[in-house]
C-alpha cells in the first residue's frame, strides 16, 4: 500500500515522466525485449552452448564485405544528401521570407505516396525499355539501351532521393535559427561571402549537419526495399541478407548473429563520425 | 582615418523615402553623431555608410575616394552593432581576431594587436572565454574591441549603448570618448538617445520623420540655439509659445493670445509672423514674491510638482491654459521659499536666454 501510495506522489510530481510511460512502455516491448532475443540467439546455441556464429560473422570475409559495402554506401548516400540538402535548405531558412510553409510542404509532398510505389516508380523510369532508355533511343543519343536498373549507382541514387528530405529538415532547422547579422558582421570584417560561409555558417550549423547525418546513415545502412527492388539482388547489402537468414533460410542464429555484428558496427561508425564532427566544432568554439 | 562625404543621399523601402538627398560632411577624425527618433533613417544612413544596403541616389565619398559601388568586406569602415553581432562559436581572442585572420596576418601580429586591444577595454582576463559567459559590458566591449581593432578609417556605431543599463551606460560613454582619443579613428554614433549624444560628439545631425537633417553642429549650438521646433523639442525638454512679432517703441515682442507681451531679442524682420518662442525650462527663476531686474514676467499657479532629488521641475499654468515648465535646481537643504500646489507664482527670464523659431 505505502508502495502504490510514494509512487503515485512520485508521478504527480515527475508528470513527465508519467506522461512518457506508454511510449516506454511501446519500446521496451517491441524494441528492447526482442533485441534481447536476438542477442540470445546470437549468442546461444542451445545444449548449454556458446555460440560462435557470431564470430563467424566477423572473421569470415564474405560477410565482412557486406557490411562495409553497406557502411560505404550509407556514408556516400548521406554525403551527397549533404551537398544536395545545404544549399537548399540555406536558400529555404535564409533568402525566402514569405512562404517558407508551402516550400516545405512541398518538401513532404513524396511522403504522401507510399514508399513502396515510389520505388517501383523508378523502375518504371530506368529499366530496359523504361522512359528514359526510350527517350534517349528516340533522341538518337544512345544506339541500345544503357544499364542503368540493378546497378550500385540507381540504388545510390534513389536512396539520395528517398532520404534527402531528412537532412534538409534538420538543416533547415538550425539555418532558420541561423542570426543573419552575423553575416553583415562577418562582411563588415572583410570576409568575403564564401569566407563567410566557411568561417561563420557552417561552424555553427555543424548540429544540424551531424543529426542529419545520422537521420540518412541509419535507414540506409539497413534499407531492405531500395537494394531488392532495383538491385535485383545482384550486389547483397546488410538489410537484404538479414532477411534472407530469417524469412528464406530460416537460420535464426546465423541471422541474429549477423544482424548484431552489423548493428555495433554501424554505431561505432556513427559514433566515430559523431565524434569527428564535435571535435571540429569545438576547435571552433 | 578620414573623412565621410555624403551627396544627395537617398533611400526608399518599398517605394516610401527613408532618406531624401541628404547632404553631409563628417570631418575626419572627429565623433560625429546622428541623433533623431526611431524611424527617422539614421540606421539606415549608417547601413549606406557600411555598404549593407545600396543607394538609390547619390554617392559616397570616404576622403576623396568614392566608395558608393564598393562592397562592405572592401571598405574600410567597421561596425560596432546594436545588438553586437558576436561570433557565439568563437571565443573573445577569435572574435577580436576575426577581421586580420580575413586579412591573413602573421599570427604574431595578430595576437599583439588582440592583446593591446583586449587590455585598452580591460578585458584581458577574458581572453579566452565563451562569449555566452560575459555580462553584456563585457559583450559590448568585445564588439568595440573586434572592429576597432582592424584599425579602420572610419567607425560605426549603431546604438552601441542601447542594450546597457544607466550606470555602465555611463562608464561605456566615458571609455568611448577616450577610446576616441587614443585611437584618432573617425566615430559615426547613431542613437536616439539626446544625453548620450550631447555628452559625446564633437558635431551632431539632428534627423526628423522624414529622413531630413534639420540641424549641424556642436553639441552646445544645437542645445542653446536650435533651428526649429523639432530639434528644441527633441533635444532636451522645452516650453514653445505660438504667437506673433510686433515692434514697439523700438522694442521686439512676441504677442501671443491670452499674454502679455513677451519681449525678445530677434533681428529679423518678420512683423506679424507667426513664430514660437522658445524658452528652456533650466532659463527660468520661480518666486511667489515679484523680483526685479528681468526682462520678462509673468503670473501663474503651479499646476503639479514633479521632485528629482537633485531638481524640481514646476508646471505652471499661465492665462488660459498655457503652459510653462520651470526647471530648479535644489541648491538647499533648507530653501527660502517653499512652493506649493495651487501657490501663485512669478516666473521670470531674461531676453537673451530665450530664442524665437521660425518653424
Amino acid at each position: 500500500m505505502i508502495i502504490v501510495k510514494r509512487l503515485y506522489h512520485y508521478l504527480k510530481q515527475e508528470y513527465a515522466f508519467a506522461l512518457a510511460i506508454p511510449a516506454l512502455l511501446w519500446q521496451i516491448i517491441f524494441l528492447y525485449i526482442p533485441l534481447i532475443f536476438v542477442i540470445g540467439k546470437a549468442l546461444y546455441a542451445g545444449n548449454n552452448a556458446i555460440s560462435g556464429t557470431w564470430l563467424l560473422c566477423v572473421c569470415d570475409w564474405v560477410h565482412a564485405r557486406i557490411i562495409f559495402r553497406s557502411l560505404v554506401m550509407s556514408v556516400m548516400v548521406a554525403s551527397v544528401c549533404l551537398l544536395i540538402a545545404y544549399p537548399v535548405a540555406y536558400y529555404l531558412a535564409l533568402r525566402i521570407q514569405r512562404g517558407k510553409n508551402i516550400f516545405l510542404f512541398l518538401l513532404t509532398l513524396p511522403f504522401w505516396t507510399n514508399f513502396l510505389v515510389q520505388i517501383y516508380a523508378w523502375v518504371f523510369i530506368v529499366e530496359q525499355h523504361g522512359i528514359i532508355n526510350t527517350l534517349l533511343l528516340h533522341l538518337h543519343i544512345i544506339k541500345e539501351p544503357i544499364h542503368i536498373l540493378h546497378t550500385k549507382f540507381i540504388i545510390g541514387l534513389v536512396m539520395v532521393y528517398s532520404y534527402l528530405p531528412f537532412m534538409i529538415i534538420p538543416l533547415f532547422l538550425v539555418l532558420e535559427k541561423f542570426d543573419k547579422r552575423l553575416l553583415e558582421a562577418a562582411a563588415d570584417l572583410g570576409a568575403t561571402r564564401l569566407q563567410a560561409l566557411f568561417r561563420v555558417t557552417v561552424p555553427l550549423t555543424l548540429a544540424g549537419m551531424r543529426t542529419g547525418f545520422l537521420l540518412v546513415m541509419v535507414p540506409v545502412f539497413g534499407d531492405y526495399a531500395i537494394c531488392t527492388v532495383l538491385g535485383g539482388g545482384k550486389y547483397l547489402f546488410v538489410g537484404p541478407l538479414i532477411a534472407e537468414y530469417f524469412l528464406v533460410a530460416h537460420d535464426m542464429t546465423t541471422g541474429a548473429a549477423f544482424l548484431l555484428i552489423s548493428l555495433l558496427i554501424l554505431l561505432a561508425a556513427m559514433g566515430i563520425i559523431s565524434i569527428g564532427i564535435k571535435a571540429l566544432e569545438r576547435k571552433w568554439v | 582615418m578620414k573623412s565621410i562625404r555624403l551627396e544627395g543621399i537617398t533611400k526608399y523601402y518599398r517605394n516610401e523615402p527613408v532618406l531624401k538627398d541628404v547632404h553631409l560632411t563628417i570631418e575626419s577624425g572627429s565623433f560625429f553623431t546622428l541623433l533623431g527618433p526611431s524611424g527617422s533613417g539614421k540606421t539606415t544612413l549608417l547601413r549606406l555608410i557600411a555598404g549593407f544596403e545600396k543607394v538609390d541616389a547619390g554617392r559616397i565619398f570616404l576622403d576623396d575616394q568614392d566608395i558608393t559601388d564598393l562592397p562592405a568586406h572592401q571598405r574600410k569602415i567597421n561596425t560596432v552593432f546594436q545588438h553586437y553581432a558576436l561570433f557565439p562559436h568563437l571565443n573573445v581572442f577569435e572574435n577580436v581576431a576575426f577581421g586580420l585572420r580575413i586579412k591573413g596576418l602573421p599570427e604574431r601580429i595578430i595576437e599583439q594587436r588582440v592583446m593591446r586591444i583586449l587590455k585598452a577595454v580591460h578585458l584581458e582576463n577574458h581572453v579566452f572565454k565563451n562569449i555566452a559567459q560575459l555580462s553584456g559590458g563585457q559583450q559590448q566591449r568585445i564588439a568595440l574591441s573586434r572592429a576597432i581593432v582592424n584599425e579602420p578609417e572610419v567607425l560605426l556605431l549603431d546604438e552601441p549603448l542601447a542594450a546597457l543599463d544607466l550606470s555602465l551606460r555611463e562608464r561605456m560613454l566615458v571609455e568611448l570618448i577616450e577610446l576616441q582619443e587614443q585611437f584618432k579613428t573617425t566615430f559615426i554614433y547613431v542613437t536616439h538617445d539626446q544625453l548620450e549624444a550631447l555628452a559625446v560628439s564633437h558635431q551632431m545631425a539632428i534627423m526628423n520623420h522624414q529622413g531630413h537633417i534639420e540641424q549641424i553642429g556642436f553639441p552646445k549650438k544645437i542645445y542653446e540655439f536650435p533651428v526649429s521646433t523639432f530639434v528644441a523639442q527633441f533635444v532636451g525638454s522645452t516650453n514653445l509659445i505660438e504667437g506673433t512679432i510686433i515692434t514697439q517703441d523700438g522694442n521686439t515682442y512676441l504677442q501671443a493670445p491670452h499674454l502679455p507681451p513677451i519681449e525678445v531679442t530677434y533681428d529679423e524682420q518678420t512683423n506679424g509672423m507667426t513664430v514660437w518662442l522658445n524658452l528652456r525650462p533650466e532659463k527660468i527663476a520661480i518666486s511667489k514674491k515679484p523680483m526685479q531686474g528681468f526682462s520678462n514676467s509673468l503670473h501663474g499657479t503651479v499646476e503639479a510638482i514633479l521632485y528629482h532629488g537633485c531638481s524640481t521641475v514646476y508646471r505652471i499654468v499661465l492665462a488660459h491654459n498655457v503652459r510653462l515648465q520651470v526647471f530648479e535646481q535644489n541648491e538647499e537643504h533648507f530653501p527660502r521659499e517653499t512652493i506649493e500646489h495651487h501657490d501663485q507664482v512669478y516666473v521670470y527670464w531674461q531676453k537673451e536666454n530665450a530664442s524665437v523659431l521660425k518653424r
